[in-house]
């Protein structure tokens, strides 16, 4: 299988991206938490947003 | 040669070359399981089939290989015992056509194994490869994977090349059903950085991992952008949870909670 297939692709106007994070916050190996991930998360998102105005495409 | 022959393995450097030898004429090695449950090297006792892949040979670069050579530590030449592959048993005098067909599927067994590509692994396995340039294509990509790891063909790679969520590059996904030991060696959870070139391109370094920590692109979007579809997954473990329309993070549309359980990580 691939992930690719399973894709909508009729609709152009989304974008679609994985988000994956370290397995060993389950583990509780690393000291951060999952509200640090979950902050990580959006400040990643806010970057792909800004970079996205740069490139033209607009939300 | 009857049923029940021993030879004995006096070089341990002559393990493989003598097994390999065996097979290639219709033998099987057979392991005494019960001599193994005293070998403090053994954690359980093996099935004498995993010492032998699907020719009844044994390759460097197998598994199998890995395997036997853990569990043979230790345990004397004497124990070694060749029994006739069941190809052979069927067969009564086979020293002319049948060891001439063993002989070239032997061969060609070791000629894969010098290309270092694991056939017996065609588990799908997935890469991403950031820091792609812009102007580079598929095929540039493709060339420059080449001059990294000379052993990967065009059949055996499946490439998508997307804009980076970030930044001035383009992040691809590769996928590989059969894969060489260059992306076997990739650690699971380190970030491999390659310095490389396509045709007529300038030297850029790639970053290769399969951890796909952090945001990756799996799509070419439009030029306005109505929604976004984000998949979270948890890495190694065979669970991936899919986010529905990013209200929770953005507010702007409808939240409807859905969960895909597939069998795999990010390749499905």
């Amino acid at each position: 299988m691939w992930l690719r297939d399973f894709l909508p692709q009729d609709f152009k106007n989304i974008r679609i991206m994985s988000y994956g994070y370290n397995s060993n916050l389950v583990e509780k190996i690393v000291d951060d938490g999952f509200l640090d991930y979950r902050r990580h998360f959006i400040q990643m998102l806010m970057n792909a947003r800004s970079s996205a105005e740069v490139r033209g495409q607009h939300f | 040669m009857a049923d029940g022959d021993r030879y004995r393995v006096h070089d341990s450097r002559d393990e493989l070359d003598s097994t390999n030898r065996m097979a290639d004429r219709g033998y099987r090695l057979e392991v005494d399981v019960a001599l193994r449950r005293g070998d403090r090297h053994c954690s359980r006792p093996r099935n004498p089939s995993e010492f032998s892949n699907r020719n009844g040979k044994l390759a460097e670069t197998d598994r199998s290989a890995s395997v036997k050579s853990k569990h043979t530590r230790g345990v004397r030449g004497e124990d070694r015992r060749y029994s006739p592959s069941p190809e052979r048993r069927g067969r009564t005098s086979d020293l002319t056509n049948g060891a001439l067909t063993s002989e070239v599927q032997g061969r060609k067994t070791r000629e894969y194994a010098a290309n270092h590509v694991n056939l017996a692994a065609s588990r799908l396995m997935c890469f991403r490869i950031s820091g792609v340039p812009l102007d580079w294509s598929e095929d540039d990509l493709l060339g420059a994977l080449k001059a990294i790891d000379p052993y990967l063909r065009d059949e055996m790679a499946q490439l998508s090349l997307y804009p980076a969520c970030s930044g001035p590059t383009q992040t691809a996904l590769l996928n590989l059903g059969t894969y060489t030991q260059y992306f076997r060696a990739l650690k699971p959870n380190e970030s491999t950085y390659e310095s490389t070139s396509a045709v007529g391109k300038t030297k850029v370094a790639l970053a290769l991992d399969s951890h796909f920590y952090d945001l990756t692109p799996l799509n070419t979007p439009g030029d306005r952008i109505v929604a976004e579809f984000v998949i979270f997954y948890i890495s190694y473990q065979d669970l991936v949870l899919m986010s529905d329309w990013l209200q929770c993070s953005c507010g702007d549309w409808p939240c409807r909670p859905c969960i895909w359980v597939v069998e795999e990580t990010i390749c499905g």
